[in-house]
């Protein structure tokens, strides 16, 4: 992920349709978003991050606070999104085929797949620990690279709540940590 | 970009939860360097989820960035919101400026009645529908022939003009030098006062404030006529 991967001319012509420019945004945002949304849970990330491109670049000519401004955009259309999807799911629980080759139990992944997996595995078992705001704030600080403050607008909450979530999260994954209840 | 602040903010976050141990205890145990190594070690496993490749795009999102769909095609809804907001606040003013021309009794005697009666029954506000001008018998006050009022007394006074509707119910007569009264035939009393003179029209002391002390040379609504024409028109002698 690039912190420094979208330069303010870049910007500039994706805000007057430069293709190029939009593919750009895309490629530098985009893993960031989908990395949130698998640790926010979401079925389909991948179909997810699509639409909330879809829903993101349309806006880019009234996009204020430059290049900051648009990753804030980003993440807050990817929360909106998510907690759509969230309460869909919770309203009516879609039927998933079975896929053996996703079933731990009984298959073991390829020696690539399984390092990443498990590495995911372990961070979205961690993150399972902790109650839904501390997940979230930890989730946008850290995957999405967000400000305290930006966090503090896209969640709604004051800029000193959104570091005592921080704090409290961290506490508490230093705790499971200790008592060995997760394991890095 | 935040990604330096944040980074530091991130990470102090971190050590701050293994500073704080350390510094209660005086120098940091094993376990608690190692706890801290595996909050680090999770904050950069968390920070990995958001490093990988950009996922290929859907076919809408393909086209969008190939340039097939303009940015600029949304623009048009955001001017067709404009203008429904100002249609919207065009519509709120007009019936906002109804209301409160209803309230001063200024609208036609129809459109009074019609209005006031929706303010009483849909708003809190109360509107006197006793105030109405269709309330009071209105009289005729000019003949249709000759000019001349229509509702002459027997003493040859013109009874005062028409108060305007809105002071119906309200504003108290008040006695002004020059005014005699005198009664009918009836008893009822009647209220007549002399010409004013050096040509004085309501225009030039037609304030509003002025009108409760003066009530009866309040100039008349126009095609009726002021007891000034009237003395003119039929004289006394």
């Amino acid at each position: 992920m690039g912190t420094a991967g979208v330069t303010d001319e870049v910007f500039a012509a994706a805000r007057q349709g430069d293709g190029a420019a939009l593919r750009e945004v895309y490629e530098w945002l985009a893993p960031a978003v989908l990395g949130y949304l698998r640790a926010k849970g979401v079925a389909d990330p991948e179909a997810v991050t699509s639409d909330v491109f879809l829903a993101l670049l349309p806006q880019l000519p009234r996009v204020t606070g430059g290049v900051p401004g648009l990753r804030k955009l980003a993440f807050s259309i990817a929360h909106a999104r998510m907690v759509d999807e969230h309460r869909a799911r919770a309203r009516r629980p879609a039927p998933v085929p079975y896929e053996p080759d996703q079933d731990t139990r009984v298959v073991e992944a390829a020696e690539a797949t399984a390092q990443v997996s498990l590495a995911t595995e372990r961070v979205l078992q961690i993150l399972d620990l902790l109650p839904e705001e501390q997940r979230e704030v930890l989730t946008l600080r850290i995957v999405a690279d967000l400000s305290v403050d930006q966090v503090a607008e896209i969640m709604d909450r004051s800029a000193g709540a959104v570091k005592q979530l921080q704090r409290r999260g961290l506490v508490t994954i230093r705790v499971a940590l200790a008592e060995q209840r997760v394991t890095l | 970009m935040t990604g330096g602040d944040d980074d530091q903010t991130a990470m102090s976050g971190v050590y701050e939860v293994g500073g704080r141990a350390a510094s209660e205890t005086g120098a940091p145990t094993p376990d608690e360097t190692v706890m801290a190594a595996g909050v680090s070690r999770f904050v950069a496993e968390l920070r990995a989820l958001g490093a990988g490749p950009a996922p290929a795009p859907s076919p809408a999102l393909e086209a969008l960035l190939a340039g097939v769909i303009p940015l600029a095609s949304r623009a048009p809804r955001s001017f067709r919101h404009r203008r429904a907001y100002l249609i919207g606040a065009a519509a709120a003013s007009v019936i906002a400026l109804t209301g409160v021309a209803a309230a001063h009794d200024s609208l036609p005697q129809p459109a009074q009645l019609l209005v006031a009666h929706v303010v009483n029954v849909l708003t809190p506000f109360h509107i006197d529908l006793s105030s109405a001008p269709s309330q009071e018998p209105r009289p005729n006050p000019v003949s249709p022939v000759s000019g001349t009022p229509a509702t002459e007394t027997p003493t040859g006074m013109v009874p005062p003009p028409r108060a305007p509707s809105r002071s119906v119910g309200r504003e108290q007569p008040v006695e002004t030098p020059g005014a005699s009264e005198s009664t009918d035939a009836g008893g009822a009393p009647l209220r007549s006062q002399s010409a004013p003179s050096g040509g004085e029209t309501s225009a030039g002391s037609g304030e509003f404030g002025t009108r409760q002390t003066q009530p009866s040379t309040s100039a008349p609504r126009s095609g009726e006529s002021s007891p000034t024409s009237a003395s003119s028109d039929k004289p006394d002698s």
